[in-house]
């Protein structure tokens, strides 16, 4: 994983993508308990504001060139399959731009914020998304967790992305 | 009931807790039993990482 992330820090620095944050069952793994994935989402800026295939064209020809192999809908990047994700809407942008800097050993990453990851999973509503965000709420019980929101924050995001009343249907639902 | 449902969840931070290279160590675990259930249940299995 960390040979994978030092791949990806390659290509911000080469200007191959612009930016990347990592979403998904990753993110939610970082905040809280892991969980089963097979991907590592990225959100990524890219270069150009193409439609979507050619945007991925030159990470693709960049990483096929060193020799990485395309599988399904990712690519498998040092033993780990890497999802290329464009921000496909204001919520993922501004998590993009938010996201929080950590390290992973010695390498330093993107993760998007646990306020903004609660958000999107909110958003998408998918059926895996809602079981992490299961996961997620059980662990903001216990002050000692790592999963510890800004509620003003996140409060913010569901606001500004008219997400208020998902939310409230999902604690209830719960 | 409660006692237990507690240490449950103490359990589940102790684990939500732990550096994200363990976390990550842990999910290519749980793949490789995915796999396995997978194949003993004649699915085709996803790809495990090699970490």
């Amino acid at each position: 994983m960390e040979e994978t992330l030092k791949v990806i820090n390659t290509m911000v620095e080469k200007g191959i993508i612009r930016g990347y944050a990592i979403g998904g069952g990753m993110a939610a793994a970082y905040y809280g308990e892991p969980t089963l994935t097979y991907d590592l989402d990225l959100f990524v800026y890219f270069t150009t504001e193409d439609d979507d295939l050619r945007l991925l064209e030159p990470v693709y020809k960049y990483l096929i060139d060193l020799g990485y192999e395309a599988v399904d809908e990712g690519i498998m990047i040092e033993g780990i399959m890497v999802q290329f994700l464009p921000p496909y809407n204001a919520l993922i942008k501004e998590a993009l731009d938010n996201a929080v800097t950590v390290m992973y050993n010695g390498t330093e990453t993107n993760v998007i914020s646990l306020e903004h990851l609660l958000a999107i999973m909110v958003q998408t509503g998918r059926p895996k998304d809602k079981l992490r965000l299961s996961n997620l709420l059980e662990m903001m019980k216990d002050p000692d967790s790592n999963a510890n929101p800004d509620y003003n924050e996140l409060d913010k995001i569901l606001a500004d992305h008219d997400l208020k009343k998902n939310w409230d249907d999902f604690i209830e639902e719960k | 009931m409660e006692r237990i449902a507690r240490a449950k969840l103490a359990h589940r931070v102790k684990l939500a807790n732990l550096p994200f290279p363990e976390k990550v160590s842990i999910i290519a675990e749980l793949q490789k039993i995915d796999i396995s259930l997978a194949k003993a249940a004649g699915r085709k299995p996803k790809r495990a990482w090699k970490i």
